[in-house]
């Protein structure tokens, strides 16, 4: 597997956010994007994801642009994990994570809950499964919306300020949770982070200058 | 004052030309996205909300529509025993009266109006309360077309629904209906002979009009709670303002709507 962002140009009308991004992630490995507030960095994840189109460049996925992907497809290539919301306020938390999986057949029912369940207890969110989103609290919504995103087991994960309310206990819980589906699904993980968050696991560290990312060498 | 008068009027006949529209579009994309029904893994998810919907709209409505069509049934046809003339053939009479009262105007027109007090409402504020909070990219986050989830259960459940609240409604009314005879008038008069007296009056028409105000009427109310629903921007008054368009124009509609079909079919 190779995540491959050539010359990626993304913005909103007249606000250009990012140009000239370039990065390659192989199989397995970790990038941390470190961020400030207002940088974009959410949106240029939500770009690589394929939730808001590209003005220009390509976002490949071992050689496929997945801006070109059907639905089912791009989510089995890259998942984003939102850092506010990104639940149905209609589903419970189960069925937050098990619709999408009954939706596009990645698996069947019994082994869609396996795994919830599996997820829900390594992360330690099992007794939260039945509430609704409005009664979760933020670091909650993220880690619902990680599990959702490890049960896809898509090749790239791009998680979004995660680590932000968490105790040290938790982050390195979910460190640990990372870790050990990367090193069996060996999925590629950006992880936007900020002043404070944990980076010691990641490969490559980069940060946003100049509407652009540079990785650190 | 005049001048406003007219401005607001021409905003309700562009809101009215605009919902027209929206109407047309969101019945020919469910129609678009029907093929999902005979997928396997979306045919089961659509089948799961469906039926969500069709309970909560339509089965759990029918202790509403008993109590409401046995009260109507009770006393109006109590009271049009009490001050009609008398007839010789009176149950034959009544049941003239519950069909053209009862079964093609009153009993469509009350299902309507606690659908959308009920059903209309509700998805309108759902759907306004998911726009608000962007759950629409959430869902397109994780590669679900929304019309999946809130339009194509809405397209079916609402028509069906107020089909079964026709339904429940006649049935109910017929029984408090044959009460009251007994109760004012002759005993004598069974249930079964005042069954199928109405039964025999009932021809193809009739029962192609009733069915065409269930699933037409029904359709219009879902489709234009989704439309306003659709329409909520970033404020939380949004969503109270949707549910007031929403409401009016679905009474207004739905009431034509009844009005047109009644006039085409028993004129």
């Amino acid at each position: 597997m190779r995540l491959n962002i050539c010359n990626l140009k993304f913005g909103f009308e007249d606000n250009l956010l990012f140009e000239d991004v370039d990065l390659q992630l192989e199989a397995g490995d970790s990038l941390c994007l470190h961020t400030a507030v207002l940088d974009g960095a959410s949106s240029l994840l939500k770009c690589i994801a394929g939730v808001f189109p590209a003005q220009s460049g390509e976002v490949l996925v071992d050689g496929i642009d997945i801006h070109s992907l059907p639905p089912k497809k791009r989510v089995a290539s890259v998942c984003y994990c939102y850092e506010h919301k990104g639940l149905i306020s209609t589903f419970t938390v189960l069925n937050n994570v098990l619709f999408p999986i009954r939706y596009h057949g990645f698996c069947g029912e019994k082994e869609a809950k396996r795994r919830v369940l599996e997820l829900a207890e390594r992360l330690d969110i099992a007794h939260i499964l039945d509430y609704e989103p409005y009664q979760l609290n933020d670091v909650q919504t993220r880690l619902v919306n990680v599990m959702r995103a490890l049960c896809f087991t898509p090749k790239v994960i791009l998680l979004d300020e995660v680590q932000a309310g968490m105790s040290e206990d938790l982050i390195d819980n979910l460190l640990d949770v990372l870790k050990d589906y990367q090193q069996q699904f060996r999925f590629a993980m950006i992880m936007a982070t900020t002043a404070g968050d944990e980076t010691y696991f990641a490969d490559k560290i980069a940060h946003v200058e100049n509407k652009t990312i540079k990785v650190a060498t | 004052m005049i001048a406003h008068s007219v401005t607001r009027f021409g905003a309700i006949v562009r809101e009215s030309v605009v919902l027209v529209c929206a109407f047309f579009s969101l019945t020919a994309s469910g129609y678009r996205s029907l093929p999902i029904v005979f997928n396997t893994n979306k045919g089961q998810v659509f089948w799961v909300l469906f039926i969500r919907n069709f309970k909560q709209v339509g089965l759990q409505a029918i202790p509403f529509i008993c109590i409401i069509s046995a009260v109507l049934g009770f006393f109006v046809i109590g009271r049009a025993f009490l001050f009609s003339p008398i007839v010789s053939n009176y149950a034959d009479y009544y049941s003239d009266f519950f069909i053209i009262v009862v079964m093609r105007e009153v009993g469509p027109l009350v299902c309507g109006i606690l659908l959308i007090a009920r059903s209309g409402v509700a998805i309108t504020s759902e759907i306004g309360y998911v726009k608000l909070n962007n759950e629409f990219e959430a869902l397109a986050s994780v590669g679900v077309d929304p019309r999946h989830v809130f339009l194509l259960p809405v397209f079916f459940a609402f028509p069906f629904s107020l089909l079964v609240m026709f339904i429940s409604f006649f049935t109910s009314c017929l029984l408090a209906s044959n009460i009251a005879i007994a109760v004012f008038g002759d005993a004598n008069v069974t249930m079964a002979d005042y069954f199928l007296l109405i039964l025999s009056k009932l021809n193809v028409l009739e029962l192609t009009i009733m069915c065409c105000k269930a699933l037409l009427g029904g359709l219009v109310i879902g489709l234009t709670a989704i439309h306003f629903g659709s329409l909520v921007g970033t404020r939380f008054t949004d969503i109270t303002r949707a549910l007031q368009r929403a409401t009016s124009y679905q009474v207004v509609v739905y009431l034509v709507i009844n009005v047109a079909l009644s006039s085409l079919g028993y004129f």
